[in-house]
């Protein structure tokens, strides 16, 4: 069982070297934590984009330029293709984000013929965070990409994080379904929905998963305050995954936790064929390492 | 104050037409202030309790106060983040629109005091190095005294991972009546119901 970021770096199977194929590698911002997943031997780079940039980049950190295979192409939205394809085709199994926009890069996964994400599937983010004041790793969505899930949506996010929470080797994830207060409510319609979602999947998943909502982060996460305000719930402040209302709720309890109770973070696309990982700026070297490493455990082959 | 009786009783009381505290027309709104040695100042927060989904006007009314708990608490001309998932203005998502709507107000000295900007993500709003590495030029960037979230959802996250993983003080209290109310959480610890008394008296 992985239980901190750190039991990546032990647990992964170094013998099948996965495949990260980077987006306009020349970022400066996240080519030491592609290195470092590179030496420590979970990845081969393909930086694909300008080459003369690329090579740059890689002098200004004084990395070693055998580490990397370059791929060179003429702009951001051809290096976007191209990166995709290599995925598609299996010879990466890893899309990273570099130097390009967040639209051109989604736009390159979204495509219908050539893009990663299969018809029909839900494009949604997990974020697996690690805090000091927690007793174990906690899994988020969706804090960065569907600003307010519907139904079909929060169940497919479910779904995603019982996929990845498995390969955590998490075998029976407590899932809370978080609101404001656990009280349903029609003046808080987030509350109606988890009652909803919540008899579904005790129905259909019951024996694979935990699952209790409405829940208030308290109910969620400490059993003091479940003692405390008395609240039965088999989520019990030992929840695994916590599903936001809206992206707002989401990205607060992150960019709060990861600030101010100074959290890490690895973090990835999901519904996608393969990993895609698609960090932020201010993320960490750190964070974005382990964000590589996550999509390593994801990998298919 | 609140002591052991049923919120429900406690703002029935408050909220009585002919003998209640809440003026016609009042808007009833809860403040939270927190501190913690991880921000290098007081953060005034609302709303996390008391109104679900506020609407424009309600937001406004809010940030008025806010600003107000700041200044009664010793900062001359607060800084407001009005908070959103991201700081891109997006026609889509209310919250965007509303923040954008209420920092133009705030621009036009619309209100007496008080310096705002939004939309604002959290760690923009109270993180100097992420509003630098994300180039947002902001006068409340990194340096926010108060913070408005879009819905209690929000709010009620932001406090009770404060008090959860951050181990904030905090001190807390209902304004918009003719007096302020305070309304303790069975889970406060004493010393937060001591500083919601000190608050309330400040603001009376």
């Amino acid at each position: 069982m992985i239980q901190r970021l750190e039991d990546l770096v032990t647990k992964l199977d170094k013998s099948k070297k996965k495949g990260l194929a980077v987006v306009c590698a020349q970022d400066t911002n996240t080519i030491q934590a592609i290195a470092k997943a590179a030496q420590d031997g979970f990845i081969t780079p393909y930086m694909i984009g300008c080459k003369e940039e690329i090579l740059k980049t890689i002098n200004h950190f004084s990395l070693p330029r055998s580490l990397f295979e370059i791929i060179e192409t003429e702009d951001d939205v051809q290096a976007a293709s191209k990166a995709v394809e290599l995925v598609r085709n299996g010879d990466a199994d890893i899309l990273m984000k570099g130097l390009v926009s967040s639209s051109t890069y989604l736009k390159a996964i979204l495509d219908k013929e050539k893009g990663l994400l299969p018809e029909g599937n839900v494009l949604s983010h997990l974020t697996v965070i690690e805090l000091p004041q927690y007793h174990k790793l906690l899994f988020l969505s969706d804090v960065a990409v569907i600003p307010f899930p519907n139904y079909q949506q929060k169940s497919q996010m479910i779904k995603y994080a019982l996929q990845v929470t498995k390969k955590f080797g998490i075998s029976q994830p407590k899932i809370s379904l978080l609101s404001a207060t656990e009280k349903p409510t029609d003046k808080i319609p987030g509350t109606l929905e988890a009652t909803e979602l919540k008899k579904e999947f005790i129905t259909n998943y019951g024996d694979e998963l935990i699952i209790d909502g409405p829940l208030d982060v308290f109910l969620s996460l400490d059993q003091e305050s479940v003692r405390i305000k008395g609240v039965p719930t088999p989520v019990n402040g030992d929840a695994d995954v916590l599903i936001f209302p809206n992206i707002e709720a989401g990205n607060i309890f992150y960019k709060g936790s990861v600030l101010l109770g100074k959290g890490k973070i690895a973090a990835m696309l999901v519904g996608t064929n393969s990993p895609v990982i698609l960090t932020s700026r201010s993320d960490t070297t750190e964070s974005k390492y382990y964000s590589i490493l996550l999509g390593c455990l994801m990998a298919k082959r | 104050m609140k002591g052991l009786i049923g919120t429900d009783k406690y703002m029935r009381a408050i909220l009585d037409k002919e003998k209640g505290l809440l003026p016609p027309g009042g808007v009833l709104t809860h403040i939270t202030v927190f501190e913690t040695d991880q921000y290098h100042k007081l953060l005034v927060a609302g709303d996390v309790a008391v109104i679900p989904k506020p609407d424009l006007k309600q937001k406004i009314i809010i940030a008025k106060y806010l600003v107000k708990t700041a200044q009664v608490l010793g900062v001359d001309n607060p800084k407001l983040a009005i908070i959103s998932a991201n700081e891109k203005v997006n026609p889509k998502i209310e919250s965007c629109v509303d923040a954008s709507i209420i920092s133009k107000m705030f621009d036009r000295k619309q209100f007496k005091s008080g310096i705002a900007d939004g939309p604002l993500a959290l760690d923009v709003a109270i993180d100097q190095e992420s509003a630098k590495i994300k180039n947002i030029d902001s006068p409340v960037a990194g340096d926010a005294d108060c913070l408005l979230f879009p819905n209690i959802e929000c709010g009620n996250v932001f406090y009770k991972t404060m008090t959860k993983f951050v181990k904030a003080e905090l001190g807390a209290v209902v304004v918009g009546a003719n007096a302020p109310a305070i309304l303790p959480s069975r889970g406060d610890n004493e010393i937060s119901k001591l500083y919601s008394i000190a608050i309330a008296s400040l603001l009376s």
